[in-house]
C-alpha cells in the first residue's frame, strides 16, 4: 500500500518527460496561489517527495465536501489524490467495507505512526454519542483515537471546521468542530460549504511539496487561499468603489453586472479564494453568476440573518461615515468595517429560531 | 437552457462590436503589468510570469483581454499531461500559455513576458535521455551486409 518511490520517479515511470513535469509543477504553483517563479522550487522537492499516507473519517456531514472533491476535474487532481498520495483509508471511496476496511485503517496508522495525514469531515456531537457512530464507536472516539498519532489533522469543510449547519441554532446535537476536541495536534481549517475543490488538494499538495502544513490565519485556514475577502479579488469591484449597485436581481444594475452589497453580498466580510481560483473548472463562481457571496467559509454563517439582507449600511451612509471618521481620526473603512461587525453582531442576536414545531403551525 | 441565452449584458462593447475600454476595470491592471514586464524584458532581459488565476479577472474580462491582444506569427501545441496552447501574442514577447489536462480543461493560464517560454525549451534532462534513446536507434540498425536490394545481394 506504501510505496518509497518519490513523485519524479513515478511520474517519469509513467513516460512523463521533463517539460510535462514542469507544466505539472506550473499549474501545481498557480493552484498553490505561489509566485509562477516558484515553479522551478516547487519542481525540485517534488523530485524528492514520497507520497503522505492520508486518512480521512466521515463525521455528522452531508459528504458535500467529498462530492466537491471527487466531482472536479481540478489539475490532475484524480493522480494527485489517487496516485500521489496513500489515500490508506476513506468511507465514502473505500472499495473494501466492515472489518478489512477497519483493518486497511489500523494497518494505515501502524505503518505510518506520527506521520499520517488525518482529514476529518463533518462535525462531533457531543449531546448523545449515539447520535452519530461508526461500526458502533461515537465520532468522538473515533476522532480522539486516530488523530492520536496523526502528524497533523485537516479539517475539511465549515462543519469539521466550526461546527456548520449542525451547529446552527438550536445546535440539537451539540455539534462542534475539530478544535473544540484536539488540542495537541496541528489543525488546518479548510472551511466552505463546500470548500473549493482545488483548496483541498492545494492543501495537501502543498504538504506533499514542502513537507509542512502552510502558514495559518487566526482561525486555523491556511494564508493561501484565505487571507484575502472574497470583496477584495472580486471583479465587481470596481463597481462597488463607484457607488454602483444591483437593487434587484433583475434591474439594470443586475444586468450590468454592477456589484450585489445591497442584495445582501457577504463578500465584504468572507475570507476565501471564490473570486480568483472559481468553481467548475473555473467556469465561474457565485458573484460572476448573479448572486451574492453567502459567507460559507465564516463560522456561523447560517445564523448570519438572512442571505438577502445587506451587510453593512448603504453607500450613502458610507460618505456619512466619512464626516464621522475627520470627526473622530478614524479612516472611513475603519469605521465601516466597525459598523459591519456590530451589524453581523446583531444579525446573530435577531436570529429567529425556527423548530419543526413552529414550520407545522406556519404550513 | 443554455448559460447564453440569459439576457445578462456583461460585455463591454459598443454599437461597432469594438471593446469598449474603461480605465477603472481590471484589465486594464494586467495591461499595466505586461507592459512593465516589457519594460523589465528591454532594459536587461529578465522574465515576468503573470498568473491569470491569480488575478480578479470575471471569465468574460479574461476572454476580452486574449481578444485585445490578438495572437501574433508563433503558434505552439505542446502534448504533455494534456494539452498546451502556447503563443505570442501580436505584440512581440508577450506570450500566452493555456494548460490544459487530459480531460480538456484549462487548469492554469498564464502571460508570459519574454523571448521564450522556459517550457518550449528542450530540457536536460530529456535531451540526456535523447542520447541514449538515438544510441538504441543506431544499434538497431540492420548490418548492411544482410539487407537484400532487389536481386542484388550485399
Ligand atoms: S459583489 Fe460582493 S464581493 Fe463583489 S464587490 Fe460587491 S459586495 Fe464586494
Ligand atoms: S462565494 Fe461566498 S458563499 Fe459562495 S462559495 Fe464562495 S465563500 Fe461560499
Amino acid at each position: 500500500m506504501f510505496t518509497q518511490d518519490s513523485l519524479g520517479k513515478i511520474l517519469k515511470s509513467h513516460g512523463v518527460s521533463r517539460r510535462g513535469f514542469i507544466k505539472f509543477c506550473s499549474t501545481l504553483t498557480s493552484m498553490l496561489a505561489l509566485h509562477p517563479a516558484m515553479a522551478a522550487k516547487v519542481a525540485e522537492s517534488l523530485e524528492k517527495v514520497q507520497r503522505p499516507s492520508v486518512i480521512w473519517l466521515h463525521f455528522q456531514e452531508c459528504t458535500g465536501c467529498s462530492e466537491s472533491l471527487t466531482r472536479s476535474h481540478a489539475p490532475t487532481i484524480e493522480s494527485l489524490i489517487f496516485d500521489y498520495i496513500s489515500l490508506d483509508y476513506h468511507e465514502t471511496l473505500l472499495a473494501a467495507a466492515g472489518d478489512a476496511a477497519e483493518k486497511a485503517m489500523h494497518e494505515a496508522m501502524q505503518a505510518h505512526k506520527g506521520k499520517y495525514l488525518l482529514v476529518v469531515e463533518g462535525s462531533i456531537p457531543l449531546a448523545n454519542p449515539g447520535f452519530s457512530t461508526v461500526g458502533g464507536q461515537s465520532n468522538l472516539d473515533v476522532l480522539q483515537n486516530v488523530a492520536k498519532d496523526a502528524a497533523a489533522v485537516i479539517a475539511v469543510g465549515s462543519c469539521a471546521s466550526f461546527g456548520g449547519l449542525p451547529n446552527a441554532d438550536p445546535n440539537p446535537t451539540g455539534a462542534v468542530s475539530v478544535s473544540d476536541i484536539i488540542k495537541d495536534k496541528p489543525i488546518i481549517n479548510i472551511s466552505g460549504c463546500p470548500p473549493i475543490p482545488v483548496v483541498i488538494t492545494g492543501v495537501l499538495a502543498h504538504f506533499l511539496t514542502f513537507g509542512v502544513l502552510p502558514e495559518l490565519d487566526n482561525l486555523g485556514r491556511p494564508k493561501t487561499f484565505y487571507a484575502n475577502t472574497i470583496h477584495d479579488r472580486c471583479y465587481r469591484r470596481p463597481f462597488y468603489d463607484k457607488g454602483l449597485f444591483a437593487e434587484t436581481f433583475d434591474d439594470e444594475g443586475a444586468k450590468k453586472g454592477w456589484c450585489l452589497y445591497r442584495l445582501g453580498c457577504k463578500g465584504p466580510t468572507t475570507y476565501n479564494a471564490c473570486a480568483t481560483v472559481k468553481w467548475n473548472d473555473q467556469t465561474s463562481w457565485p458573484v460572476e453568476a448573479g448572486h451574492g457571496c453567502l459567507g460559507c467559509s465564516e463560522p456561523r454563517f447560517w445564523d448570519g440573518g438572512g442571505f438577502y439582507k445587506a451587510l453593512s449600511l448603504p453607500d450613502s451612509d458610507v460618505r456619512k461615515m466619512a464626516g464621522y471618521a475627520v470627526a473622530t481620526g478614524l479612516a472611513a473603512g475603519a469605521i465601516a468595517g466597525i459598523a459591519n461587525k456590530i451589524k453581523k453582531q446583531d444579525m446573530l442576536k435577531q436570529h429567529e429560531v425556527v423548530s419543526v414545531d413552529d414550520w407545522d403551525d406556519k404550513s | 437552457m443554455n448559460i447564453d441565452t440569459i439576457p445578462v449584458n456583461v460585455e463591454f462593447r459598443n454599437n461597432n462590436e469594438n471593446i469598449v475600454f474603461d480605465k477603472g476595470l481590471n484589465i486594464h491592471s494586467v495591461l499595466m503589468e505586461i507592459q512593465h514586464g516589457l519594460e523589465i524584458l528591454c532594459k536587461n532581459s529578465n522574465k515576468t510570469m503573470i498568473d491569470l488565476g491569480a488575478i480578479p479577472l470575471a471569465s468574460f474580462e479574461r476572454n476580452q483581454l486574449f481578444e485585445m491582444l490578438g495572437q501574433g506569427e508563433v503558434q505552439i501545441h505542446l502534448s504533455s499531461l494534456g494539452e498546451s496552447e502556447i503563443y505570442e501574442t501580436l505584440f512581440s514577447g508577450v506570450w500566452v500559455i493555456k494548460h490544459r489536462d487530459e480531460q480538456g480543461d484549462i487548469n492554469a493560464m498564464f502571460i508570459e513576458v519574454c523571448n521564450i517560454p522556459e517550457i518550449i525549451l528542450s530540457q536536460q534532462e530529456d535531451v540526456s535521455a535523447a542520447v541514449t534513446g538515438v544510441q538504441e536507434l543506431i544499434d538497431s540498425l540492420q548490418p548492411l551486409a544482410k539487407l537484400e536490394f532487389g536481386n542484388h545481394q550485399f
